[in-house]
């Protein structure tokens, strides 16, 4: 089922509107990752998908049927909270029957779905428990096949992954994934983690101030950032900014001509710093200092300064503290004007327009 | 770390103020120290009580070895219930105010001591007789009289007039004085919840009273069924009422559609104010049956506790001498509505003119002559509580006395036998 | 030094530590018990010098006989019965109203939270007022004429019907606090499961606030077995017109005050005491059936 946002606006009273005009929509069948900081308006869009809040204008369309004022009973939304929100009283089974009983459907077919739902989320062992004795992986499996068994239009996970630890992390995600394959049901997944969402999902839409700033795979966000806001809020360690004045003269005079008037600031991440010389063709190679390197595992993360800015790079071999000319190349180095939108992207230019 | 301080604090003043009133009580009273304190529970509240310690602050100023220290326990009934704890739990004042049918459960509790080597037998024979019959049991002098009342008939004097009823001499010209009325929808009788006072006044009457010497009950009887017929018949057929949960009679009384009220003596104060202005009202005594006059006395008495010093005994019995002198019985009687304790206060010239003052009191002074009291017997609660439950089921069920009497009969022989064996 | 093995001393330090509940305990509960106990093995004795002279099983073979106790017994259940369901469930209605009040909810959790506080004498008195005959407010409400305190048919239901209201309060706290307890989202979740308002109160709200459910259930049910003030202020210190409000605990007042039969009086309050632990017991059966999900270890 294919989810329209529709110039929506929604304010609290006394506050100014957390969406305003917002246009959104969320593709059929897909698993759709909706990624942005605390406060960016996730909650919201999730309660409204939910029922639990009215625009206070637009639309909301479930297939482009309005569902706009219908409430939460009518929508058919399956939705997984952060701690999962079982029934403590329930067993595991009763939990998964939950919605089944509430439609009245008959106890013989109750049965059948239930045991399929529990095979699909792998809990069947578990189904005379209690939510209180499983760990928490295991209530989460639960708690999906619940919100699945109502066979829902669209499935909602709110931080289904964050109470986990991280090795159930990885296995969840990909548990995730492959029922909502199987079942192919529009969801929704929402986070403030972007491994999740790069892992995970089909399309991701990052959000923030209840604006979306770009709808894209994980690849194209971070390699073709729309604005600056994306290219920050993608990419571990941050990307690293500097004003565009002070690289523009180590720059290739076209490049740097071209952009004279417009770039305010360039934004260079941790890859595109690299030991020289390289293979790879290089805007400009400069004499950096390092000043620090920290070790974490595989990554080494080099601290360099250059004309007086500070620059990080995750490329570099275990160096000592000193200077090393250092190559800077075209992929991973963005140009943003002074309202953030992406100038250019390193060679795949395509925000130039 | 604050709130430890100000713990700390909290606990240094109350050891201040403990330590404080530690010194300050003996320095306050070293004058009295070498008196013997006599406490004195009773169950009297507002004007009784403040008649009581005027009483008490005069004897205390008599005094130089006795001082009489008053508590007042509240109504009789906590008071009651406080004898029985610190009964149990050793803590008895010197004397106390009790009914003297309590007596025989004291005694044979060894709580209580006869005043008989304390006060001698003489200040006893001024005592108005029927007082009297209360003081001893078997052979020995417990229970000292204190505040006494009779049963006496109130009638609204203008509805007297009104309806041109004379003042009933008899129960039966009563009753049909009621029965003429209640086409006026005029009520004759008002009773209190219990007619047990009546009923024992008519018993007694007719020459039958409902518990004799042994002690036997005669509850049974072919005299006692009519004696309850005379009051159950005028409930039935309404020309009497009981007050039902309002306990008292002079509710309905007061309502002004009500010729007479059988009360006790002692509601006199308290219905002089709380009587509706413009209600005029007068007293006289229980009617006659089978010809005869005999009211029933109650009241509460006071005794002496076995716990008590020899000291407080002594002080005891000198506080229970000075009650009897004729000037403050008298005063007590004039101030509280209860009855001289004295022939010869009674017949005080100064008394007698305060009657002339106070035509209400006279009733119940005139009932002595004929007043009676119960005998005091081992389990007489037990037969007071079986008697009452009886009665409550004459008035408020479809109970008749046939059927009522002869089950209130075994139970309480049943009671007396049991304490018999006791 | 953590988790030091349990020793003699270590023992002897815990005990310390427990000694002042414990001597409270002991003294105001234990020792108080146990002389009941021998009070009412006491056929021939001084109450006031607490000496005991012959034993037996007479003070339990009176009250088996005896149509009074017979009469308290019966007025206990009924009135327990009249007053414990129709409390709690009013109550539980109350609370959920209350619960989705936005606004006034406070103000009228005090309302109904005065007569619990408000001395029984007192509620006493304005409810033997409503309940007069000729002009109460009771009788003028439902256009009867019922002498409450004086029929013996009734003075039942005004009893019931006072303490009713005046336990409503305490009990619409409880609730309210034990829906407090219970998370929102359960809600929610079964709404987004498609559960009807009734579904979701009888399959979501009703059993997690089972536990709440029990304790009131249990509290009510020993308050109301042992309730005595009431009938004492009500009936001016009588136990109702023709005995129809003597209770239990009336009767042992009765007994032991009135009449000085302490053994029985004894005896009828060891009664008292094996109902309410038959009943205690009965709902801690009932509370460790329904609540086996609050146990790790269930089943």
């Amino acid at each position: 089922m294919e989810v329209t946002f529709q110039d929506i606006t929604l304010a609290y009273p006394h506050q100014a509107p957390t969406l305003a005009h917002f246009t959104w929509t969320v593709p059929d069948g897909e698993l759709t990752a909706l990624l942005g900081p605390s406060g960016s308006g996730k909650t919201t869009l999730l309660n409204l998908l939910a029922g639990l809040l009215t625009p206070d204008h637009g639309r909301l369309l479930f297939d482009q049927v309005d569902v706009t004022h219908q409430g939460m009973g009518q929508r058919n939304v399956g939705m997984v909270f952060q701690d999962y929100a079982l029934y403590p009283h329930l067993t595991v089974h009763d939990n998964i029957a939950f919605p089944l009983k509430m439609a009245h459907v008959k106890r013989a077919e109750r049965e059948a779905q239930i045991r399929q739902f529990a095979a699909l989320v792998r809990v069947t062992p578990f189904l005379q428990k209690y939510p209180r004795e499983l760990s928490g992986g295991q209530q989460q499996r639960v708690a999906l096949a619940r919100a699945l068994i109502q066979r829902p239009a669209v499935l909602l996970l709110d931080e289904p992954l964050s109470n986990l630890d991280a090795e159930l992390r990885v296995t969840l995600r990909q548990e995730i994934r492959r029922i909502q394959q199987a079942t192919g049901v529009t969801t929704i997944f929402v986070t403030h983690n972007q491994t999740d969402a790069l892992q995970i999902a089909d399309t991701i839409t990052l959000l923030h101030h209840g604006q979306v700033q770009q709808t894209g795979t994980g690849h194209q966000l971070y390699h073709t950032p729309a604005n600056l806001t994306v290219a920050r809020f993608i990419g571990s360690p941050r990307l690293t900014t500097l004003p565009f004045a002070a690289l523009a003269p180590a720059l290739p005079d076209s490049l740097a001509a071209r952009f004279a008037s417009s770039a305010t600031l360039v934004g260079i991440r941790s890859e595109a710093l690299l030991a020289t010389p390289t293979p790879i063709p290089l805007l400009t190679t400069q004499t950096m200092r390092l000043t620090a390197q920290d070790f974490l595992g595989r990554d080494i993360v080099s601290h360099l300064r250059w004309h007086q800015q500070d620059l990080i790079s995750t490329a570099l071999p275990p160096l000592a503290p000193g200077e090393y000319p250092l190559g800077l190349a075209a992929p991973g180095c963005y140009f943003f004007a002074a309202n953030g939108r992406c100038l250019w992207t390193g060679g795949t230019d395509h925000a130039e327009s | 770390m604050p709130s430890l301080r100000r713990l700390t604090q909290c606990f240094l003043l109350l050891t201040g103020i403990l330590c404080l009133s530690a010194c300050g009580h003996p320095a306050a009273s070293s004058q009295a120290a070498h008196r013997t304190t006599i406490t004195f529970w009773h169950g009297m509240t507002a004007d009784h009580q403040a008649a009581l310690t005027q009483l008490v602050n005069r004897f205390n100023r008599s005094q130089t070895r006795y001082r009489v220290v008053p508590v007042s326990q509240g109504n009789f009934g906590t008071l009651q219930q406080k004898i029985t704890v610190a009964a149990k739990s050793d803590t008895l004042p010197t004397i106390a105010q009790t009914t003297y049918t309590n007596v025989p459960n004291y005694v044979q509790g060894h709580l209580v001591v006869p005043l008989d080597a304390y006060l001698g037998k003489r200040p006893f024979q001024d005592v108005v007789p029927v007082f009297r019959q209360s003081i001893s049991y078997r052979g020995k002098a417990y229970a000292f009289p204190f505040s006494k009342s009779a049963r006496i008939l109130f009638y609204n004097r203008d509805l007297l007039k009104q309806q041109n009823v004379a003042l009933p001499a008899t129960w039966a010209a009563l009753h049909q004085d009621g029965k003429r009325l209640k086409s006026q929808h005029i009520t004759a009788l008002a009773l209190d919840q219990s007619f047990l006072t009546e009923l024992n006044d008519l018993t007694y009457q007719a020459g039958t009273p409902l518990i004799t010497r042994g002690p036997r009950a005669n509850l049974n009887t072919k005299q006692t069924r009519a004696a309850t017929h005379v009051l159950w018949d005028m409930l039935q057929d309404h020309t009497a009422t009981t007050a039902g949960n309002a306990g008292y009679g002079s509710t309905q009384f007061f309502a002004g559609k009500t010729l007479f009220y059988s009360g006790s003596s002692a509601a006199i104060p308290v219905m002089q104010a709380s009587a509706p202005k413009g209600f005029h009202w007068g007293t006289t005594v229980e009617p006659r049956y089978h010809g005869r006059q005999g009211t029933s006395v109650s009241g509460n008495d006071i005794v002496l506790f076995k716990s008590a010093s020899p000291a407080q005994r002594r002080g005891a019995a000198a506080f229970l001498h000075f009650l009897l002198q004729k000037k403050q019985t008298i005063q007590w009687a004039e101030k509280t509505g209860y009855l001289p304790l004295t022939t010869s206060a009674c017949q005080d010239p100064h008394y007698q003119r305060y009657l002339a003052r106070h035509p209400n009191a006279r009733a119940a002074v005139r009932s002595l002559d004929f007043g009676f009291q119960d005998r005091a017997f081992q389990g007489y609660p037990q037969y007071f509580t079986a008697i009452n439950q009886s009665l409550d089921r004459l008035t408020t069920t479809q109970t008749s006395p046939e059927q009522a009497l002869p089950q209130l009969q075994q139970r309480v022989n049943t009671i007396l036998r049991e304490n018999r064996g006791a | 030094m953590l988790n030091p093995k349990p020793s003699l001393k270590t023992t002897l330090h815990a005990l310390a530590y427990l000694a002042p509940l414990l001597i409270i305990t002991v003294l105001f509960t234990v020792w108080p018990l146990l002389s009941a106990v021998r009070l009412s093995l006491a056929t021939r004795s001084n109450f006031y010098t607490g000496r005991v002279t012959a034993y037996g099983w007479a003070n339990f073979g009176a009250l088996w006989h005896d149509p009074d106790f017979h009469r308290a017994v019966q007025h206990t259940l009924l009135f327990t019965l009249g007053v414990v369901p129709a409390s709690v469930l009013l109550a539980l209605g109350v609370a959920l109203l209350l619960n989705r009040l936005p606004h006034c909810a406070r103000f009228f959790q005090t309302l109904y939270f005065l007569p619990f506080v408000t001395s029984t004498v007192a509620v006493s008195l304005v409810w033997g007022w409503l309940f007069q005959a000729d002009h109460g407010v009771v009788n003028g409400l439902i256009h009867t004429n019922i002498d409450w305190l004086n029929d013996p048919h009734y003075s039942l239901l005004a009893l019931i019907l006072l303490c009713l209201w005046q336990s409503l309060g305490f009990n619409i706290l409880l609730f309210l606090a034990g829906l407090n307890h219970i998370d929102d989202r359960y809600l929610l979740v079964a709404q987004l499961n498609g559960a009807t308002a009734w579904q979701r109160f009888w399959h979501v709200t009703w059993p997690l606030l089972t536990p709440t459910v029990i304790l009131i259930t249990v509290n009510a049910l020993i308050t109301n077995f042992k309730v005595f003030d009431q009938v004492y202020a009500l009936f001016h210190g009588s136990a109702g017109p023709a005995n129809a409000d003597l209770t239990l605990t009336y009767y042992l007042y009765q007994k032991f005050y009135i009449e000085n039969q302490t053994g029985l009086a004894a005896a009828s309050g060891l009664v008292l005491f094996g109902l309410v632990l038959l009943i205690t017991g009965l709902a801690g059966t009932y509370f460790h059936h329904w609540t086996r999900w609050l146990r790790k270890d269930a089943r």
